[in-house]
């Protein structure tokens, strides 16, 4: 069976625009970002100068932007001195919000001494700082856009009149191994970047903030911020305070580490009517810098979802170290142990991380619908449409629950002379229950199975089916140890590994106590083929 | 035109026996290439994995030709036939300007010469 190739010219009109589409936006944003690079490229072969800074503060306008960040230096050029208020190629000075302009002059005071870069071929440019060359890794994404975008437009263009053979699947296979690597090294630099710039310096300053000192500040302003886009409005908090300390006073509008917005004007409301103009209020302030202050520290719901770059970097690190897995252990004696195929403490990590990932995203949605009920303006449709995400997440800590009492739990370690046994062989192995005492059954069982991944619509299935179960061993009683012999059949398959398609061989092993609860867990063998 | 001739006899081969044939190709152009391969792939529910063993390719083809070929299998995959997954050992005859299906011969391979089947359980 060959898979033809789909001619006809509609068929390949909309699949052709997608493809036009997704190539000419992704050049667009390669070139804008290359342009970016370039020039940021070039900025670091600029000339180092002595400078100065002569002035450094906060003005502010009647703008949308109002806080203008002002840091005047001056450098030495050539023997004469020039002044200039650049702090970074392309930077903004401008802010919404008056504790950012204060955090970019507090780096700068009056009197630092530091270097400046200079353009030399226009020397009236100069700059305290240069913009990261990590920009080039946004380049990623656009480069995706092209690719897909230009495979896509090309096949529309061009289309294969032949039918392509069968045979053909099998040549462009890319390396499982090194597609694993790539995927977890994509996945550990995103997740890192994502943290370290988005979550990372609030959760510093979060946990650092509890030893500040707090301060009676005086509310100036309060009010409602409103944001329109695409998606309708969102509403944020907005408070201006003033504070003194050693009989200077000082002004700063960060209510918490991590400024959030929300679609419930209800929530933002009430929030700000515990901030009325002109009230008395709490703030707490750096005792190492005044300048520093908030106004709220406690951990805002909203570092919870800090968990998806983190889970990025732990999915990225188990992809990238798949393709080398250690060799199997061995007992004292020198026997092989006998794996089980998915590890309790794995499989309670990843349990654990999902049930984080979940019910953080989910725990921040579930407070505003409770607080507008508590408020009085409760939504029934929010909350019967969150109801399911919430029993999920329910389902998903239960599920962690049981696999974290899994790791306590006593274990079956099993040992042959080696973790392969050829078709219509025999395997002799030993088992040792390790762990607390209170098992009383021990079954063991040699399993084949088919398994078959396949697609349907967006999700990827894996369905199995046992074509081969036989008892090893049953013992009911007060035994710690015990061996086996694992008989292979001499006509069926052996073990077979694809990536859609397996057939897998395990020793299943049932501990039962007293109580309900049994663990089951697979140990992998290798069936080999006949020798030749 | 393409055609495979692969006799009875080798269809039904034990691992590392060799599966030899003719291939037979009438064509408008002389082709860059032409190639027979030898591949597993899989039927079933699973998404289709496949695998070329080995390639014979001839050298300055022809427009019109016919020529033996002879490959090797290895020791493994047998072809099993399950109730989610089978096994099929095939020889493709491929060129670089045919415009129609590669003719394909579908062999099986095991230590009796039969399917392995597993699609009952036992």
């Amino acid at each position: 069976m060959s898979v033809p190739a789909n001619n006809s010219r509609g068929s390949r009109v909309v699949p052709g625009c997608f493809g036009l589409v997704f190539l000419l936006a992704g050049t667009f944003f390669f070139a804008l970002i290359s342009r970016d690079l370039l020039r940021t490229a070039l900025s670091y072969h600029w000339t180092s100068v002595p400078a100065e800074v002569v002035a450094s503060g906060v003005d502010e306008d009647a703008t949308e932007k109002p806080y203008i960040a002002v840091v005047r230096f001056r450098y030495l050029w050539q023997g004469r001195w020039r002044e200039s208020e650049r702090l970074r190629p392309g930077g903004t000075r401008r802010f919404e919000a008056l504790h950012k302009a204060q955090e970019l002059v507090r780096q700068y005071p009056v009197g630092t001494r530091t270097a400046a870069h200079v353009n030399p071929a226009e020397p009236t440019e100069a700059v305290l700082e240069r913009n990261s060359l990590w920009l080039g890794l946004a380049l990623v994404l656009p480069l995706v856009f092209i690719g897909f975008g230009g495979v896509a437009l090309a096949a529309a263009l061009f289309p294969d009149r032949r039918r392509a053979p069968l045979s053909a699947g099998g040549l462009r296979r890319w390396t499982p191994g090194w597609l694993a690597v790539a995927g977890g090294v994509v996945l550990i630099l995103g997740g890192s970047a994502l943290f370290g710039q988005l979550f990372a310096p609030a959760l510093a300053k979060t946990v650092a903030a509890q030893r500040w000192t707090p301060v009676r500040c005086t509310v100036l302003r309060s009010a409602v911020r409103e944001s329109h886009d695409s998606d309708g409005s969102t509403y944020a908090l907005t408070v201006l305070y003033s504070y003194r300390i050693a009989g200077r006073e000082y002004r700063s509008d960060r209510v918490r580490f991590l400024p959030y917005s929300t679609s419930q004007y209800s929530s933002v409301r009430a929030e700000r009517e515990q901030y009325p103009d002109g009230a008395a209020a709490t703030c707490h302030v750096n005792p190492d810098d005044p300048d520093d202050v908030v106004l709220d520290r406690r951990p805002s719901a909203f570092l919870a979802v800090a968990v998806m770059p983190l889970l990025m970097v732990g999915g990225g690190l188990v992809l990238a170290c798949r393709p080398w897995r250690r060799g199997p252990r061995r007992t004292r004696d020198g026997q092989v142990l006998l794996r089980p195929r998915t590890s309790r403490g794995l499989t309670a990590l990843g349990l654990a991380g999902m049930a984080l990932f979940w019910n953080g995203l989910t725990s921040v949605f579930a407070a505003e619908v409770v607080s507008g009920w508590m408020s009085g303006h409760g939504q029934v449709f929010l909350t019967l449409f969150l109801a399911p995400f919430v029993l999920i997440g329910l389902g998903m800590l239960w599920a962690c629950w049981g696999a974290i009492w899994k790791l306590g739990a006593p274990r079956l370690e099993l040992a042959a002379d080696r973790a392969s046994v050829r078709l219509g062989g025999r395997l002799p192995a030993r088992w040792d229950l390790r762990g607390r005492p209170g098992i009383r059954r021990v079954r063991l069982r040699l399993v084949g199975l088919e398994r078959a991944t396949y697609t349907r619509g967006t999700d990827s299935i894996t369905d199995e089916r046992v074509f081969h179960e036989r008892v090893l061993t049953d013992v009911t009683g007060d035994f710690r140890q015990g061996a086996v012999e694992i008989a292979v059949p001499h006509d069926t398959m052996h073990t077979f590994e694809a990536p859609h398609n397996q057939v897998r061989w395990s020793v299943v092993v049932t501990l039962a106590g007293d109580g309900p609860a049994t663990i089951e867990e697979g140990y992998e063998i290798i069936v080999e083929p006949h020798p030749c | 035109m393409l055609t495979l001739h692969v006799p009875d006899v080798h269809r039904s081969v034990v691992p590392q026996d060799t599966v030899q044939g003719e291939a037979t190709w009438w064509l408008d152009n002389t082709p860059r290439w032409v190639e027979v391969r030898l591949f597993w792939h899989t039927e079933g529910k699973g998404t289709t994995d496949v695998q070329v063993v080995q390639r014979q390719r001839f050298e300055s083809p022809g427009a019109h030709e016919t020529r033996p070929f002879s490959l090797t299998l290895p020791d493994c995959p047998y072809s099993f036939s399950g109730r989610l997954i089978s096994l099929v050992w095939s020889v493709e005859l491929v060129c670089s300007v045919a415009a129609e299906a590669a003719p394909r011969v579908d062999l099986v391979m095991s230590p009796s010469g039969r399917e392995i089947r597993i699609d009952q359980r036992d």
